[in-house]
């Protein structure tokens, strides 16, 4: 026996040799129930799903809501993805895209590369035609069809676990004139997903929402801000003007929209308006106040690093991004960055129309260090991948694939929605 | 490179004793991130010889090392030199003398080596009765074939 502490990687006991051989025994350890399910909490979605087969007490853990929350509170720390949305032309007119779910860290190492798109992941076959936007790993899908010659069209929503291979059916169906533009999000105080409708149109807006499960559309009270991006129609970029964050939809707004003049704007003329999902009211935000100058076009929201964040053109020489340190804070606005275009090797053209009216340069997400952050140019097909500590500046290339349209999967009917996130999913069209 | 945690604190000495009867000298700070072993110094103030009864001498062992050295690089490396029975019985350590962090370093370690196993293998590391009926376990299978693809051979 010995009194003192061994502190060295090879331990011996000079009790006996047999200690020292290496045998293999069948397994006789039995870990406790609390053991196995935290450690389940660690695995991948795929390895959950082949798990269930294991015994009965394995698949009822991997089933129970608890464990599904407790599983996706264990996700950030898995291997964050992002979805690209790829471009195709279908079989079937109508449904353009397919996502492909990448990992972040590895598009960071390697900014050149081939996609193959997997065929489970177009949105054919789930006849969709729009992504409506992800959260917590679940993909939410639109589609409309015109009921008349007078634009009055029929919505409807599916929502997608491709974690899973899940998809529910067509649910909150609603008919409705003119564009309506969908926003998705999480209401952490009840735990229900929930899709917001919202159309402005004529300087009024219609907002409705929905609860996952209850599935019946409630009218709410309109946004109290015009959205300045649905004023100027640009609804295929309904993301800039609209992010989810932290159980709210918040979008970049203006009080008096006739005194908008893209020529001089200033940030003092924004605001944040915040949809809170729990409560379903709005709250209303200011901007950095110490941002002078004017702006050219008009400015996006984002969120990098989990914060709201606002950023601009600031006299056509300086890509400038604030971030809301604390959500709902006004005083935790803090400049994050102020880099030439030139530095960032883009080169905008302030004469465009469209760069007149809002400003395309969108940040998309940093890395999980906080060193390297990533943009890009609405239309664009490439990113930029700037390092923040050693000022680098690197474009990407992607070339998807083209995705052949045999073998539509099968129609997946009354699917259960277990609401795993496997990952982080953030959607962006690039 | 494995820092040695600061002996600042305290230099008093603390005797485990193991279940087969080993006993460890250690620092009393180093006792103290075993939140069972710190129960039990609150309880009786004056106790030098403190027994663990449910844990073997060589995972005690190798427990007081992890608390000793551990950091990010250490821990990548920690879980590799251990067969699987000896992980599950140093993670039945972990969990008895509350140590969270070495704790979750062995549920992450165990997960990566079962995450691309099939169920069978699984069964047997953890000792599993399949109590699925025949019917069952085809249906699980047939439904969810994807989940079963690119599994490692047994």
């Amino acid at each position: 026996m010995y009194l003192r502490c061994i502190c060295s990687n090879k331990y011996e006991y000079a009790i006996g040799k047999e200690e020292k051989k290496c045998i293999t025994l069948p397994s006789t350890v039995v870990l406790p129930h609390d053991l196995i399910v935290e450690l389940l909490s660690y695995l991948p979605v795929k390895s959950l799903v082949r798990f269930r087969s294991v015994c009965k007490s394995w698949k009822t853990v991997i089933y129970d809501p608890t464990f599904v929350k407790l599983h996706l509170k264990r996700s950030p720390t898995r291997n964050p993805l992002f979805t690209l949305t790829t471009y195709h032309v279908p079989r079937t007119l109508g449904y353009y895209y397919s996502v492909i779910p990448y990992p972040i860290s590895r598009f960071i190492e390697n900014r050149s590369f081939n996609l193959s798109v997997d065929p489970y992941y177009s949105l054919e076959d789930k006849e969709c035609s729009h992504i409506v936007g992800t959260c917590n790993g679940l993909i939410c899908l639109s589609h409309y069809s015109y009921i008349d010659d007078q634009f009055n069209k029929e919505f409807w929503l599916r929502l997608w676990n491709p974690a899973t291979r899940t998809i529910s059916p067509q649910f909150g169906y609603f008919r409705g004139f003119y564009v309506f533009d969908f926003k998705f999000g999480y209401d952490n105080s009840t735990g229900k997903y929930k899709v917001v409708a919202f159309r402005y149109h004529n300087q009024k807006s219609n907002v409705r929402i929905l609860s996952f499960g209850d599935n019946v559309w409630r009218d709410i009270e309109g946004l109290p801000a015009v959205p300045v991006h649905l004023h100027f129609n640009y609804h295929e970029h309904a993301a800039i003007g609209c992010v989810y964050l932290c159980g709210s939809l918040n979008w970049l707004a203006i009080h008096n929209i006739n005194e908008y003049n893209y020529k001089d704007i200033t940030v003092g003329q924004f605001l944040i308006v915040s949809l809170d999902l729990g409560t379903e009211t709005y709250n209303q935000y200011m901007l950095p106040r110490r941002v002078d100058g004017v702006l050219s076009g008009t400015p996006t929201v984002s969120v990098l690093g989990g914060c709201l964040c606002f950023s601009y053109s600031y006299k056509e020489t300086d890509f400038v991004i604030w971030q809301m340190k604390k959500f709902g804070v006004e005083d935790s606005w803090t400049q994050f960055l102020k880099i030439s275009f030139h530095n960032l090797q883009v080169e905008c053209n302030f004469s465009k129309p469209r760069m007149m009216h809002y400003f395309e340069l969108v940040p998309l997400f940093l890395s999980e260090n906080g060193d390297t952050l990533a943009l890009t140019s609405i239309g664009d097909s490439n990113a930029i991948l700037y390092n923040l500590s050693d000022n680098r500046v690197e474009q990407t290339k992607f070339t998807a694939a083209r995705i052949t349209t045999s073998g539509c999967s099968q129609w997946r009917n009354q699917k259960k929605i277990t609401g795993w996130a496997a990952k982080k999913f953030m959607t962006y069209n690039l | 490179m494995a820092e040695e945690k600061s002996q600042a604190s305290s230099s008093k000495m603390l005797t485990l004793k193991a279940s087969d009867g080993v006993l460890f000298e250690v620092e009393l700070n180093i006792a103290k991130e075993m939140k069972t072993v710190q129960a039990y110094i609150d309880d009786c103030e004056d106790i030098e010889t403190i027994p663990i009864p449910n844990v073997l001498g060589k995972h005690l062992a190798i427990v007081i090392e992890y608390i000793k050295k551990t950091n990010e690089e250490y821990d990548a490396e920690f879980e590799k030199q251990w067969n699987m029975d000896d992980l599950q019985l140093l993670l039945l350590a972990a969990n008895y003398l509350n140590i969270s962090g070495l704790q979750e370093c062995l549920c992450k370690a165990i997960a990566k080596r079962i995450e691309n196993k099939s169920p069978e293998y699984v069964r047997k590391v953890f000792n599993i009765e399949n109590d699925h009926s025949p019917e069952e376990e085809a249906k699980l299978r047939k439904e969810y074939k994807w989940a079963f693809e690119g599994v490692d051979k047994d």
